[in-house]
């Protein structure tokens, strides 16, 4: 008997997470070191290794089997043990992972949310998503500035500095929002890759943000918003990352030069201690470590919009300025890596956000796309903001194929890949907001599958 | 009555004009701070500041402070893709490089996607060398950059770009013809109101197919 089919035989509906959800290195080293205390199992330090955990506690009081009480555990740490709380450690394996192969400078890449172990809509601020061009930095909040000018005199009647406590003093509002990279799930265009959601999704986080409207900071300048149509935004990092965004959007009050996230000061990794926060448009556009905001005439050109950040058409051609983040879904559980324990009741859910607006419903399909059902959206529905949907499903042990697919308030139906790849080809690494498929096997293995 | 609301909306007008005010928060930036911070070489080509530098200048800086991450002669390394490369005079003249269809982003050179010598000058001259932007003078950039549009097969080995060159350099930019802005994606205004792009018109169009559908 394998250590896989241990697992499996406990428990109907329970759902494994994937091996690389479970294990941080150290598990893995501990794994190996008791592997020979594992007499007569069969064990695969890359599949099985699930086992090792759940099979430990055979013998501790609590056990199926087991006729003690639960155990008193005796005195716990004291107070303040983690002056800065930490996650419990039997969860030290839901941590980022690192994107191996996007370059080879570890200070230009990104690293993943593990989207799989999160529950609501909130994500944690330590497993936001990262994509630093030039490394994150920590500047100091007392002596980082934020200038507000223009790109001639004439757009702007008083260019100014405003300090980071100068902008805690003025009035604060406080919103939530996704936030997408525009490459997430850019590796999945052409066929399936990636091996859990982490990975073919995880470029995605939702935060709450709390910062100024920049809108006010642009009014105390004197800013002529009737020529200054256009806002180059650029950060403090050592890539100076800048990029253009439209005047509309600041005119809407929805862009906001933010400090908070979730309740605290933004991480460094996140753009302590300024970023911009620019709704329902791709993460490159939310410039972190921001310092200096232009206001323009024309849009900017820049090399993350002119070189990167572009999306190539079947023609050769490339489209510009793609910033919106278009409407999309994608099922958490049960996903990619994961194994369904035996046939039963299972609860599907998953996140589903649109940059152009809010989420009007969400459907899901477990025949491959042929049938769907109307999923229910569970918590808030907020505008630019994961939306959590839940269906209700009964395994009956056959293989199955589970979809989910958004609408957005604008009325836009989330695409398969067939009809995107008709419409856009499969050149460009940006903007794949396709419906995923996750195939269930008899085994209840799930994997990344594509219906094409 | 009407009188009343108006001179009401007034008052209130008055007082939040007064709040919005916000004195003693931020401070007027200076002439000297503004020409320190401001690090774009902004969109237009007629506004570039008044550096030259050519490309043999170039080939030495080049040669000092790219090469050791972008090789010798601008090809792929394994730090970043290729600078140069992919380009034939067909290009040159058109302004659409061929080789972009079915193209893999890693075969793609940076002069396979150039669509303006601005996006180049200001881009190097902030951000690079990789970790040490800001180092290099405004001559140097302008010089380090003639020296890659001469690798690229843009200019001649004796060209000096400077105010009055740059448009010739931009005009032979292989692929500036090939971008465009006709897409649903941008969140401002649509072209047809003075912006960019068609104002958000979906595509592809799918419809919510429930019971019978083609997968
Ligand atoms: C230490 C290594 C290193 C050095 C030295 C270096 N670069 Fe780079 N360069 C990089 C990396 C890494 C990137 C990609 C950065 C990113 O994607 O954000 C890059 C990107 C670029 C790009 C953007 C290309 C594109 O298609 O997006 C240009 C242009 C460039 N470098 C020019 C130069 C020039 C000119 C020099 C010398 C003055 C130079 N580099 C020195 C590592 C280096």
């Amino acid at each position: 008997m394998t250590e896989r089919e241990v697992m499996i035989g406990t428990g109907a509906g329970r759902v494994l997470p994937a091996p690389e959800n479970h294990l941080c290195d150290a598990d893995l080293q501990r794994l190996t070191l008791s592997r020979r205390h594992l007499m007569g199992l069969a064990v695969s330090a890359t599949l099985a290794p699930v086992a090792v955990t759940a099979a430990a506690p055979t013998g501790l009081p609590g056990a199926p089997g087991s006729a003690t009480p639960p155990p008193a555990y005796g005195l716990g740490q004291p107070v303040a043990a983690h002056p800065y709380g930490q996650p419990s450690r039997h969860q030290r394996g839901l941590e980022r992972r690192a994107l191996k192969g996007l370059s080879p400078v570890p200070q230009n890449s990104a690293s993943f949310t593990p989207l799989q172990g999160l529950f609501g809509i909130i994500t944690p601020s330590g497993l936001h998503y990262e994509r630093h061009h030039s490394g994150w930095i920590d500047p100091d909040p007392r002596e980082h500035q934020l200038m507000i000018s223009g790109a001639e005199p004439a757009l702007i009647n008083k260019p100014m500095l405003f300090s980071v406590d100068d902008l805690l003093r003025l009035p604060a509002v406080s919103r939530m929002h996704f936030l997408e990279c525009s490459g997430n799930t850019g590796m999945e265009r052409q066929r399936a890759v990636a091996p859990t959601v982490q990975y073919s999704h995880g470029l995605l986080s939702c935060s709450e943000f709390t910062g100024v409207p920049l809108r006010l900071l642009l009014e105390r300048c004197g800013v002529d918003f009737r020529r200054a149509r256009y806002v180059l935004a650029e950060g403090a990092d050592a890539a100076a990352l800048t990029r253009t965004i439209p005047m509309e959007l600041v005119e809407r009050d929805e862009v906001l030069v933010a400090y908070g996230q979730n309740g605290e000061h933004l991480r460094p990794e996140n753009g302590f201690p300024l970023r911009l926060v620019v709704p329902g448009v791709q993460g490159v556009s939310w410039v972190k470590w921001l310092r200096r905001i232009e206001v323009g005439e024309a849009p900017y050109n820049t090399r993350d919009e002119a070189l990167k950040y572009i999306d190539l058409m079947p023609d050769g051609m490339h489209r510009q300025y793609t910033s919106l983040q278009e409407v999309k879904s994608v099922i958490l559980s049960p996903s990619g890596g994961q194994t369904l324990g035996s046939p039963g009741f299972y609860a599907i859910t998953g996140v589903a956000w649109s940059g152009r607006g809010k989420i009007r419903g969400v459907d899901v399909s477990m025949d491959g796309g042929r049938s769907w059902r109307s999923a229910q959206l569970t918590g808030a529905v907020l505008d630019k903001c994961l939306t959590r949907f839940h269906c209700d499903w009964v395994w009956d042990g056959n293989e199955a194929i589970l979809q989910s697919r958004a609408v957005d308030e604008a009325g836009h139906v989330q695409p398969t890949h067939t009809v995107l790849r008709a419409a856009r080809g499969t050149g460009s690494i940006y903007h794949n907001n396709a419906i995923q498929s996750w195939g269930v096997e008899r085994s209840g293995e799930v994997r990344n599958v594509q219906v094409v | 009555m009407y009188r009343w609301c108006s001179l009401a909306t007034l008052l209130l007008g008055l007082v939040a004009g007064a709040w919005a005010d916000y004195p003693g928060v931020g401070r007027p930036a200076t002439q000297a701070e503004l020409a320190l911070w401001d690090s774009d070489i902004g969109p237009d080509l007629q506004r570039l500041p008044a550096a030259r530098g050519s490309v043999l200048e170039g080939q030495a800086i080049y040669a000092a402070q790219c090469a050791a991450c972008h090789g010798d002669d601008g090809r792929a390394t394994e730090i970043f893709y290729a600078l140069a490369g992919g380009v034939t005079a067909a290009d040159v003249a058109s302004g659409r490089v061929a080789g972009l269809q079915g193209a893999e982003p890693s075969e793609v050179s940076t002069f396979m996607l150039l669509p303006s010598l601005t996006t180049l000058l200001d881009y190097t001259a902030r951000a690079m060398p990789f970790g040490a932007g800001g180092s290099l003078s405004t001559d140097e950039v302008f010089a380090v950059t003639a020296y890659l549009l001469h690798l690229a097969g843009v200019v001649d080995g004796d060209f000096v770009l400077d105010r009055s060159s740059a448009e010739l350099a931009q005009q032979r930019l292989p692929n500036r013809n090939g971008f465009s802005t006709d897409h649903g994606l941008w969140p401002g205004a649509a072209a047809v109101d003075g912006g960019m792009g068609n104002g958000g018109i979906p595509e592809p169009d799918t419809v919510r197919c429930m019971a019978d559908c083609d997968p």
